[in-house]
């Protein structure tokens, strides 16, 4: 059995590093940290997890992507993967938006940028209930 | 049509000539034919029949009197020889005494010289002589036919003895004695002796035979003239009768003789001519003979004649006797003697009329036969001639009722089979021109219910006059308008009495000389507004147009006026002149108020192109905040992974050291090295694939937690294993990574940091350039490039992923230009073509300059515009976004302007292949 992943998923690679290296901080090694720069490599990867019988356990996902917002992606994610706890970082997202997030992807929280560690950290352990 | 009743006023004395022309008229062609054909056969036999009938009965008539005259001669002449004989006897007995071959004295010669004269007479019964002294020698045959002989003289004392003669004539035995006979008192005697000369006797019963005689008597005197004897010759009737008995008299003839006192001598019938009383016999009167004929005739006779003794001459007569005529011949019969009778020879027509009446029966029936023959013929020929007639009649009928597939067939060589075959021909003509007739018919009734609905349908009232005045024709609408539809029996000068026409407001009857159905008359075509039809309860104002209509010949027959109601139109009128009225004042201060609309207008207009801005802004300011908050994110969470790391590498980097030993540190170095060399350019997805493959390095070189090494190597750039597999190897491996991994993250941050910078500020730059606001609204020189560079900078975010910018910038002067304005034209048309094409896909710019004349044209290689909405895209709040992405003023304001620089805007637009293309006046003056 493979370590669960936490998925990030920003078209930004700046921040997709400083969020992993945040994560990997925190975290060290009980997680896979995995990473994808749009909606459409991060579906591809999350059904490719799902092949490998390997358990995606938190999403962190941005909102203004390319293809496809923040929150219809989520939406996605959780019509297929209910038990994924998804988390949205966003520099600007619309309020309805996020919303909609909260209602039909059952959104943990919205953080925004730019974030502090302490706060997604802290987001995280909650969501983990760790 | 014609009415018969009429025709009988019209004719009231019709001739009886005229009256049978017109029976014949109504007589079929084969009555006509036939009745007088058989008329004429008819009056034909008729006569035929009737001069046979003629001819015949004079044939008769010519017949019966020969045949009368035949008759009567034979009986004159037989009777008158008759008569002859006993004369001739007596004479013959007279010359005998003369002679001295008998004398008185010798009775036996006498008597046998008698008995020799009756052998010879055998018409004679008696013959005698008798003496002045009364004697008397006789020799008689009986009835029988035997001979009698007989003597009175004083040898038989007076006494008439009669013997029986022998055959040499000599007396035999006594047969009969009659006493006291004496001659000397018989009338034969004295007639003899008075008339002294031979005469004849009264006629007298015979005693013996009974029968009526005469007798012959002759003196006989000597040469003193002395009478020395009477001699006599008995003549019996009976044998005249006999003769005519046998005597042929036509079929039923008959004929007597009677004396001119009437009394009969002798008949050709049984009937008797005397009665028998006792010993006497008594003479019959013809008038009193019981055979009808015999008295009738007699009776005519004497009253044609007045008495028997006036018929001197032959006389034909006819009479009628029991209704059947009768041809009559009487003959007056004389000799020398003093006989004096008459013949009557009657002749029944009915005797000759049998033949007649069997040629009368054959010409009849020859003639019913004719004429039944001649009925036939008659009717077979009419039939021959008639039957085709009547067959063409049929067809004819048949054509009339407009059954025309009923052909005749008529197969003859002669004038009648022309004819069908005229009529025939003739017939398919006819059909022919019927049905185009009908055809035409058809067609023109079409066309005229066709005119008629489109002159119904027109909504102007038609109303269409003949000359004389009669209105011909008016439209439904027409007559809602007039209020009447079509009024016999008018003039045309009445037309606008009748239909009430006014000239409009003054109560007046249109005047003539203006009235639009007369001037069509007259040629002309007219129109006139100033017409009125007045009803009882409202006034209609009418524009009228008059029209002649022309024959071929050129002349008017008929005209037309065609009206319609302008109570609108007079009602607008009034409107418009009462508006006209109090237009000046209105125009003044509608002028005054469009002034000031115009201003709000412009006003608004300024505001609108503001406004624009400020909604392209909005769109913006969300990808600002992005492109601003992201790098922040970046910057801060690298700052405290520095700071953090830092702090956890220089307390533990001594300890480090000096577990390595100097090969080792070599290696650790080396690590640090190439990990701060590491390519920042490859994607998540790339440093995925690599972290994989150096996991299965790891792996084959059996190194515990292969995963985590090679996430934490790929993290650091190192994505090859071989050089660093004694580090690997060590126990402490994770510290000495860990340590390795901080220490290079302190580089990556400062990377990660210069970066997200760098792109803070180009978004700050652009946006400063951006928000500019010359509100000076002075033209400056401007690079036009540099403009375009700055809203790509804004829409940077948009433009990384997906779509290829192609900047074809040539070498261009500076414009004078707005700036401002024309930033906000190229977020437009950026803005738009990144839309159009989802972000994915190929954004070309071109920039250059024609002359003195700067181009840029905007393409994208997106779906292009839709031919339809391609006349709309510069309208004002057209759009095809979803509401409240657009506010649809987007192209209308860039067209604004452009047209403000004096420039033009020309876009085109196939599938895959958007340009919008902006032509911009270097200087525009």
């Amino acid at each position: 059995m493979s370590k669960p992943v936490i998925l990030c998923v920003d078209d930004e690679k700046v921040v997709l590093t400083s969020l992993k290296t945040q994560l990997k901080s925190a975290f060290g090694n009980a997680y896979v940290y995995e990473l994808a720069e749009n909606p459409a490599d991060a579906l591809e990867l999350i059904d490719e997890f799902n092949d490998d019988d390997t358990t995606i356990i938190l999403i962190v996902s941005d909102w203004l992507m390319p293809g496809m917002k923040g929150d219809e992606f989520l939406i996605r994610v959780h019509k297929k993967f209910p038990k994924i706890v998804k988390v949205m970082l966003t520099g600007q997202a619309d309020e309805d938006a996020v919303q909609r997030a909260f209602d039909e992807a059952d959104l943990h929280r919205c953080l925004h940028k730019p974030w502090s560690e302490e706060e997604l950290i802290e987001t995280i352990k909650t969501a983990l209930s760790l | 049509m014609t009415n018969p009743s009429n025709i009988k006023v019209l004719k009231p004395t019709k001739s009886a000539g005229s009256l049978a022309v017109k029976a014949v008229r109504t007589l079929s062609l084969r009555t006509v034919l036939i009745v007088p054909f058989v008329v004429q056969i008819f009056a034909a036999v008729g006569v035929v029949g009737y001069l046979s009938f003629r001819n015949g009965q004079q044939a008769v008539n010519e017949v019966a009197t020969k045949l009368r005259q035949e008759i009567s001669d034979r009986i004159s002449e037989r009777v008158q020889a008759y008569m002859t004989f006993p004369h001739q006897l007596n004479q013959l007995k007279a010359d005998a005494f003369e002679l001295g071959d008998i004398n008185l004295q010798d009775t036996p010669n006498i008597q046998r010289h008698f008995w020799k004269q009756l052998q010879t007479f055998d018409t004679v019964s008696v013959t005698y002589i008798a003496t002045p002294n009364g004697d008397f020698i006789a020799a008689r045959r009986t009835n029988e036919g035997n001979f009698l002989l007989q003597e009175c003289s004083a040898l038989t004392d007076g006494n008439m003895n009669y013997y029986a003669a022998n055959n040499r004539g000599e007396p035999t035995n006594l047969v009969k004695v009659k006493p006291k006979y004496d001659p000397r008192v018989r009338p034969w005697y004295t007639a003899a002796s008075e008339a002294k000369t031979a005469t004849w006797s009264k006629i007298y019963a015979d005693f013996t035979s009974k029968g009526l005689g005469i007798t012959a008597a002759q003196p006989l005197y000597d040469e003193s003239g002395q009478l020395q004897a009477v001699l006599g010759t008995d003549l019996l009737f009976s044998r005249v009768n006999e003769f005519l008995q046998k005597l042929k008299i036509g079929k039923s003839g008959q004929t007597f003789i009677i004396e001119r006192s009437g009394e009969l001598i002798t008949t050709s019938t049984q009937y008797p001519v005397y009665l028998i009383k006792g010993e006497e016999t008594e003479r019959i009167q013809a008038t009193d003979s019981q055979n009808a004929t015999i008295s009738l005739t007699t009776k005519y006779l004497q009253e044609h004649f007045g008495n028997l003794n006036n018929i001197q001459q032959t006389q034909q007569l006819s009479l009628k006797i029991k209704d059947e005529l009768q041809f009559m011949q009487v003959t007056p019969l004389k000799d020398d003697k003093g006989l004096d009778w008459l013949i009557v020879v009657m002749i029944p027509e009915s005797d000759f009329l049998e033949q007649i009446n069997a040629n009368k029966q054959t010409t009849f029936v020859l003639c019913i036969a004719a004429l039944i023959a001649a009925i036939i013929v008659g009717i077979l020929t009419a039939r021959w001639v008639t039957k085709p007639i009547l067959s063409l009649n049929e067809a004819a009928k048949n054509i009339t009722k407009g059954q025309w597939g009923k052909s005749v067939e008529i197969n003859r060589n002669d004038e009648v089979g022309e004819l069908a075959d005229s009529f025939k021909s003739m017939a398919k003509q006819l059909q022919f021109s019927f049905e185009e007739m009908q055809s035409l018919n058809t067609e023109l009734s079409e066309s005229k219910s066709r005119l008629n609905q489109i002159l119904e349908a027109v909504p102007v009232g038609i109303f269409v006059a003949e000359p004389n005045g009669k209105p011909y024709y008016v439209n439904s609408r027409a007559q809602s308008l007039l209020g009447k539809g079509i009024v016999d029996d008018i003039k045309s000068a009445e037309i606008r009495e009748v239909y009430q026409i006014y000239l409009a407001d003054s109560g007046e009857i249109y005047p003539q000389e203006k009235d639009p159905i007369l001037c069509a008359f007259r040629g002309a075509s007219v129109n006139a507004d100033d017409i009125e039809i007045h009803h009882p309860t409202r006034t209609i104002p009418i524009e009228v147009w008059g029209t002649p209509i022309y024959d071929d010949k050129g002349n008017v027959n008929y005209a037309i006026a065609a009206f319609t109601d302008i109570t609108l139109r007079k009602e607008s009128e009034k409107l418009l002149a009462e508006y006209n009225r109090t237009l000046e004042v209105k125009v003044t201060e509608r002028t005054q108020e469009l002034t000031t609309a115009l201003d709000h207008l412009q006003t608004t207009q300024e505001e609108l192109v503001h406004s624009e801005k400020m909604a392209a802004l909005g769109q913006l300011v969300a990808g600002v905040a992005h492109e601003l908050n992201t790098p922040l994110g970046a910057i801060r969470s690298s700052a405290g992974n520095m700071i953090k790391f830092l702090g956890q590498t220089l307390s533990n980097l001594p300890a480090l050291f000096q577990s390595l030993s100097a090969e080792e540190a070599n290696i650790f170095f080396m690590l640090l090295n190439q990990s701060l060399q590491k390519d920042i350019t490859l994607t998540a997805k790339e440093e995925r694939k690599l972290r994989r493959t150096l996991v299965g390095q790891l792996e084959d070189k059996n190194i515990d937690e292969a995963d985590d090494i090679a996430d934490t190597l790929v993290d650091m750039g190192i994505y090859e294993a071989d050089e660093f597999l004694s580090l690997l190897q060590k126990v402490d491996r994770e510290l000495i990574l860990d340590m390795a991994y901080k220490l290079t993250e302190i580089q990556r941050g400062t990377q990660t940091i210069n970066t997200a910078t760098d792109r803070a500020s180009k978004v700050v730059f652009a946006l400063k350039n951006y928000a500019r606001y010359d509100s000076s609204e002075v033209m400056i020189q401007s690079d036009l490039v540099e403009g375009i560079e700055t809203i790509l900078t804004l829409y940077q975010n948009n433009l990384k992923h997906g779509v290829e910018v192609l900047r074809n910038f040539g070498k261009i002067e500076p414009v004078i230009c707005y700036p401002d304005q024309l930033n906000q034209v190229w977020t437009n048309l950026i803005h738009n073509a990144l839309q159009a094409m989802d972000n994915k896909g190929t954004l070309t710019l071109d920039v250059f300059q024609e002359s003195n004349r700067v181009k840029v044209a905007v393409t994208d290689s997106g779906k292009g515009i839709p031919e339809e909405v391609m006349s709309k895209i510069f309208e004002p709040f057209f759009t095809t976004k979803p509401p409240g992405e657009g506010t649809g003023l987007g192209l209308d304001i860039v067209r604004k302007i452009i047209e403000k620089h004096r420039g033009k805007i020309e876009v085109a637009s196939v599938p895959g292949k958007t340009t919008f293309t902006i032509s911009l006046p270097v200087n525009p003056g």
